[in-house]
């Protein structure tokens, strides 16, 4: 991995697996990013997913015509998403929860093909971030998302009350 | 016998060898000429089982398994001969040697050569390439017991 700073923006180049979950926290079996080639802290994203036979959901989904169910290419443009403000410093390693995913399907992936993914940053305050991302197969745009992601730990810190949450997280937080 | 160059994708693969899920390693085979070569793909993701076991903190392809795939590229070359779809493979000698790492977001490019079949027993010789790059290599002897076994003195 390479890091980069200039004038204060932050560039990661060369992600591998190993460093990506560093950044974010979902784990084997739903790791869906393979690698980063490069990411701007608060701003964008850019890497791919390789698809292999050798996933539990390829025999599944479906046994005669194995293909990448919707829900797994909503993920993977989501954790590509993530990694542009999961680098932002502070938010390296912290959890996330959907709030709105908008994802459109216009290609079947089947296994062998490498799903390149582009995520841009809309905007990003008080833990949440609005943006979208895109899949492309062989440069041909083959599913892409509308996204609100939030960081719950971020958020937390500006509301006036969270006893609603805390309550919710069975009273940790208030003993 | 059939000598003309076709494709493969996953749900074709398993007509032709037996090896399932979790233990098919290859995805796509672009050029098969049946009794002479194969050469295809295998992709590596973050998302196969034995990624996160190996290692914690390094991922990398196991040796044991690029041999595994290596055979299998070399079984399509066999399997997809006429008479022989599905039949069960036994390796009998691999001689692996690994030159670089190969890891998650790889693509594994492989390329089996037959050198010799006779009687249920093949020779053969398998590439795999990381961008271009020479990362393994196989030389193999596998039997086809179901044909072997013809070929086998009776005894008493």
């Amino acid at each position: 991995m390479l890091k980069v700073e200039n004038e204060g923006s932050i560039t990661y180049k060369k992600m591998d697996a190993f460093e990506i979950q560093k950044f974010q926290q979902n784990r084997y079996p739903l790791l869906f990013i393979d690698y980063v080639e490069e990411a701007i802290a608060g701003r964008k994203a850019r890497g791919y997913k390789n698809f292999s036979y050798n996933e539990w959901f390829f025999p599944a989904h479906f046994e005669d015509e194995p293909n990448v169910p919707g829900f797994v290419q909503m993920e993977a443009l989501t954790q590509m998403f993530l990694m542009s403000f999961l680098t932002i410093p502070g938010n390296e390693g912290k959890k996330t929860a959907f709030i709105k995913a908008v994802t459109d399907f216009r290609e079947k992936i089947i296994p062998g093909d490498r799903l390149d993914i582009l995520s841009e940053l809309d905007s990003y305050k008080r833990g949440v971030a609005k943006g979208k991302s895109v899949g492309y197969l062989n440069g041909r745009i083959a599913c892409k998302a509308d996204l609100v992601i939030v960081i719950p730990d971020v958020l937390r810190t500006f509301r006036p009350d969270d006893r609603m949450i805390e309550s919710r997280s069975g009273g940790v937080l208030q003993n | 016998m059939n000598n003309k160059a076709f494709s493969l994708d996953a749900v074709e693969l398993l007509r032709y060898q037996p090896n399932r899920y979790p233990f098919l390693l290859i995805d796509r085979v672009l050029e098969v000429v049946p009794g002479r070569y194969a050469k295809g793909y295998k992709n590596i993701t973050n998302n196969e089982w034995y990624i996160p076991a190996h290692f914690p903190g390094d991922p990398n392809m196991p040796g044991c398994l690029q041999v595994e795939a290596m055979a299998q590229m070399l079984t399509v070359a066999i399997l997809t001969t006429e008479g022989m779809e599905g039949k069960i493979v036994h390796g009998y000698k691999h001689a692996g040697t690994f030159h670089q790492e190969v890891r998650p977001g790889d693509r594994l490019d492989m390329y089996a050569e037959i050198l010799s079949f006779k009687r249920g027993l093949c020779r053969g010789q398998v590439k795999g390439y990381v961008e271009e790059k020479l990362a393994c290599e196989l030389e193999s002897t596998i039997i086809i017991p179901d044909v072997f076994s013809q070929f086998k003195p009776k005894t008493k």
